[in-house]
């Protein structure tokens, strides 16, 4: 392995990083061209999403669990940039919906 | 992978990094920015109204990227690993759990304002009209929301010096100097819409090159077996989240920190009025929810810290906030991994003062030009928009510049925000608040809660701060046999809006209605 990409680990993590930047800026570029599209039409929307207590707990359970399954094993710190790659996909996800879904 | 002893890893300094380097980096991000700032100028910022609410069109993606981002301090990238550093994984919980929940915990005022003021900007502007104009009160409010900017823009040009100068050797006052004009000029380019497009960027590069970095510094640490084995043989439950000191120690004063801060904040009332009506509470859930890899990926820094017995005095100088750029700087990473790990703590830095920079332009537009010139032309208004983000980067730049101590303006700011926390929910609320209670129950709280908090500590002076202003208005608010109808505030012109017919309804005069 070469020196410059550390471990085989740090090249796989880099490699689906790349291609998770690629999906989330080409999702990102869509979103923004629906911002201009629509620059002028009327917000006529209410505000209805009902999951947030749910969500909510979800949220707040399950990062507490990821912290708390650190100190479980070794391999389960890795759970840590797993997640934060994650993050990323879903983050995209929100912005595909803003100009695929609606 | 190969594991080896965390014993046989040698930490030293990287001396091949220059400071032309440091400012490079940062000048070759701002530019990166300012490119899509431009774009977004040009295509959907034309009236003031575009430039400091984005014409309440942030749609979910660009509305959950842009929160995260926006708080995502640089404190959230090293905090995260100091506070493992310090306690453990317990530290890791009390800092990580909070943050994301003080975002979720704004989606009932959120929820709750946009439906009541759909053509709001601001807290004061809320107050204002809640309470028929009552000065002192929006007068605090407004000196809250500005400090509360101010002291967000220093901090993180404290972060942005902080890691360029550690890394690079960049001088700090350079460094900040540099990062200040960067995020000023795309800011004052496009408003909310720059902050909130910018910020979608930066999450993708709070996201991806943390996991990378973390993956390259466990593997240069030993491998994550000898790591979490060091931290094991010390005990100390250092992989328990159970740990009570951590609680004490920092945890329940940084949770009440962090719900003030979202719920008194303008930044996420500003961005509650600026999403689509239909995104309002998804936006802030999903943001909150997705805040949380961040800090629970970058605080895996500090069990590799734990891990090779980095010492917080002979190593960090004290500050256990540097374990991240002291490990990342320390541990023979390649040069692309460090770049990668600073850009995150500058993206961070950028992101939070650009969102302070509209805050302030928001409350400079909406409550004091406004007030002072109702009939001002929109092209005047946008260009005075401009003016505080100026008048603000300033002020930050004389700040960090003389050196100056700000914990005035810290403690200024912290008063105020914790003290108006309670009477801003009861205003939304209950219609039995007064603006007297407001007033003295901010008043109070504060020449109370603050000397109590300066001799017993944070813990107790916060939550008497809190007590006192939750007290005070409800006696007055039970005293008060009227009504107030919040209906009224529906009828609230926007402020922006020049166009808006003169037959409109006027702003209500008596709003407190039987």
């Amino acid at each position: 392995m070469s020196e410059q990409l550390v471990s085989a680990g740090t090249a796989a993590t880099l490699l689906i990083g790349l291609v998770i930047a690629v999906v989330y800026v080409r999702y990102m570029w869509g979103a923004l061209s629906r911002a201009v599209r629509t620059r002028d039409e009327v917000d006529t929307g209410q505000d209805r999403y009902r999951h947030s207590l749910i969500g909510a707990l979800i949220a707040v359970v399950g990062s507490a669990l990821a912290i708390s399954a650190f100190g479980l094993g070794p391999a389960l710190l890795y759970l840590g940039p797993g997640l934060a790659l994650l993050s990323a996909v879903a983050v995209a996800r929100c912005l595909r919906t803003e100009y695929v879904d609606e | 992978m190969t594991d080896t002893t965390p014993s046989a890893v040698t930490l030293t300094p990287d001396t091949s990094f220059t400071p032309w380097q440091g400012i490079a980096t940062q000048v070759a991000i701002g530019a990166v920015l300012l490119l899509l700032v431009y774009y977004i100028k040009t295509q959907l910022v034309r009236t003031t109204k575009d430039f400091v609410i984005a014409n309440r069109k942030i749609g979910f993606g660009f509305g959950v990227a842009g929160m995260i981002s926006i708080w995502t301090w640089a404190m959230a990238v090293m905090m995260s690993a100091a506070q493992t550093y310090s306690y453990g994984l317990s530290g890791l919980f009390w800092f990580t759990v909070p943050n994301g929940l003080a975002v979720i915990a704004v989606i009932p005022f959120a929820r709750k304002i946009r439906a009541l003021m759909p053509s709001g900007y601001t807290i004061p502007e809320f107050v204002r009209e809640r309470f028929g104009g009552a000065r002192f009160a929006v007068g605090v409010v407004i000196v809250g929301a500005l400090f509360g900017s101010l002291i967000e823009i220093i901090i993180n040009l404290k972060g942005t010096a902080l890691v360029t100068s550690a890394v690079f050797g960049v001088d700090p006052n350079l460094a900040a100097v540099i990062g200040l004009a960067v995020v000023l000029v795309y800011s004052a380019l496009g408003g909310l819409w720059s902050s909130v497009s910018t910020s979608t960027v930066s999450t993708l590069l709070h996201t991806v090159p943390p996991a990378v970095v973390v993956v390259a510094a466990l593997y240069k640490a030993g491998g994550a077996t000898a790591i979490w084995n060091s931290v094991a043989a010390q005990g100390n439950q250092l992989l328990s989240v159970t740990r009570s000191d951590a609680a004490t120690g920092f945890g329940i004063t940084l949770a009440l920190g962090l719900i003030t801060a979202t719920v008194a904040g303008q930044e996420y009332w500003q961005l509650a009025w600026g999403l689509k009506k239909k995104d309002v509470s998804r936006t802030f859930l999903w943001a909150g929810a997705w805040f949380y890899p961040i800090p629970i990926c970058l605080g895996i820094l500090g069990l590799v810290g734990l891990g090779l017995h980095v010492d917080l005095q002979r190593d960090l100088g004290g500050d256990a906030a540097a374990i991240g750029p002291y490990l990342i700087s320390h541990l023979g990473l390649p040069s692309w991994v460090v770049f990668a790990y600073v850009i995150v703590v500058l993206t961070a830095c950028y992101s939070v003062i650009d969102s302070a920079f509209t805050a302030i332009s928001s409350v400079f537009v909406v409550d004091v030009i406004k007030p002072l010139a109702p009939h001002i032309s929109d092209r005047s208004l946008y260009a005075w928009a401009k003016a505080p983000m100026v008048l603000a980067a300033v002020i930050a730049a004389l700040v960090v510049l003389t050196g100056a101590d700000f914990v005035t303006i810290v403690l200024t700011s912290y008063a105020i925000r914790t003290a108006i926390l309670v009477p801003l929910v009861l205003s939304l609320f209950w219609s039995r608040m007064t603006g007297a209670g407001f007033v003295w129950g901010t008043i109070l709280a504060i020449a109370i809660g603050m000397p109590i908090r300066s001799v017993y500590g944070e813990l107790v002076g916060s939550l008497s701060i809190l007590a006192i202003s939750a007290v005070v208005p409800v006696l007055l608010g039970l005293r008060n046999s009227a009504r107030y109808d919040f209906e009224q505030l529906k009828k609230l012109r926007d402020a922006t809006d020049l166009s808006a017919p003169a037959s409109e309804p006027p702003l209500p005069t008596a709003p407190i209605t039987t």
